[in-house]
């Protein structure tokens, strides 16, 4: 188990830098 | 300027006042802290300036500097900090076998072996979001973690996420200068003066899924996601588990 996150992690906008990789990958998994 | 200038009367007079900043700074007597990367800049000069070098009235002065400020290398993630200790350290005189930090097997040696001390998300974070974008480069760093497992993955795209929109200041600058330096053997790089300034910047997404193609294709990447799960933590945004990666797509 690991513990990686302090209290301000949010507002890095995580869950775009997901979304997005998510696409990206899914796009060059295509190619 | 110092190492710059060319027209020797102006080398005289800037090395005049500048060493007379030095000795004012022992005598006062209550040194300051100095900004780490004015503490990079003048350790540099001491390494790269003969003349500042081997003046005798200077030694304290430097010993000043170095001990006031020792504190502060560890103040930032590991590159950061093992960079500046070494660079401060090493001798760059250029007269000398030791001067090229770039140089294979002298100077920063340890970063021949970066990916046995530190993990990939360190580097990246540490040498800034703006060498995303640079993806010959971006390549080559992650290629040193060749051998990295679907837990280590996970846990890089996860403080990768997390550390998506961040500053880049003149320290990463500073940090992606010396090690680009010494990935490709050019001193042109660390010659480059950063500016003062700090810039909001996120990762190359685009740049960063490729290179994970190019590089990790043999990764289960189930495990990868799978991995997610192993991840814990109270303030973990509960959309960024949610919304993670499709493994569908892999």
């Amino acid at each position: 188990m690991y513990s990686i996150l302090g209290p301000d992690a949010a507002k890095n906008k995580p869950a775009e830098f997901l979304q997005e990789l998510n696409k990206r990958l899914k796009l060059n998994a295509q190619l | 300027m110092l190492e710059s200038t060319e027209d020797e009367q102006v080398f005289d007079k800037i090395l005049k006042l500048f060493r007379q900043k030095l000795i004012e700074f022992h005598v006062n007597g209550k040194p300051e802290q100095l900004p780490e990367y004015a503490v990079h800049r003048i350790l540099f000069l001491f390494d790269t300036v003969p003349e500042l070098a081997m003046d005798p009235q200077l030694r304290e002065p430097k010993q000043l500097i170095v001990e006031t400020n020792a504190n502060r290398y560890s103040q930032y993630t590991p590159l950061r900090s093992s960079l500046h200790q070494d660079i401060s350290q090493v001798n760059c005189h250029p007269e000398l076998p030791s001067y090229n930090i770039m140089r294979e097997g002298c100077g920063l040696d340890h970063l021949e072996f970066v990916h046995k001390v530190l993990q990939p998300w360190e580097i990246l974070i540490d040498i800034g979001h703006n060498s995303s974008y640079m993806y010959d480069f971006l390549l080559k760093t992650l290629s040193e973690f060749r051998g990295i497992d679907e837990k280590v993955m996970a846990l890089t795209i996860l403080q990768l996420a997390i550390n998506h929109q961040g500053k880049d200041d003149h320290i990463s600058k500073i940090v992606y200068n010396t090690f680009e330096s010494n990935k490709d053997g050019n001193s042109a790089s660390i010659k480059k003066e950063p500016e003062d300034k700090k810039t909001q910047m996120s990762w190359s997404i685009d740049n960063l899924a490729r290179a994970f193609r190019e590089l990790y294709s043999t990764l289960n990447w189930h495990k990868v996601f799978e991995s997610f799960g192993e991840i814990t933590d109270h303030e973990m945004p509960s959309q960024v588990l949610e919304q993670g990666l499709d493994a569908k797509q892999f």
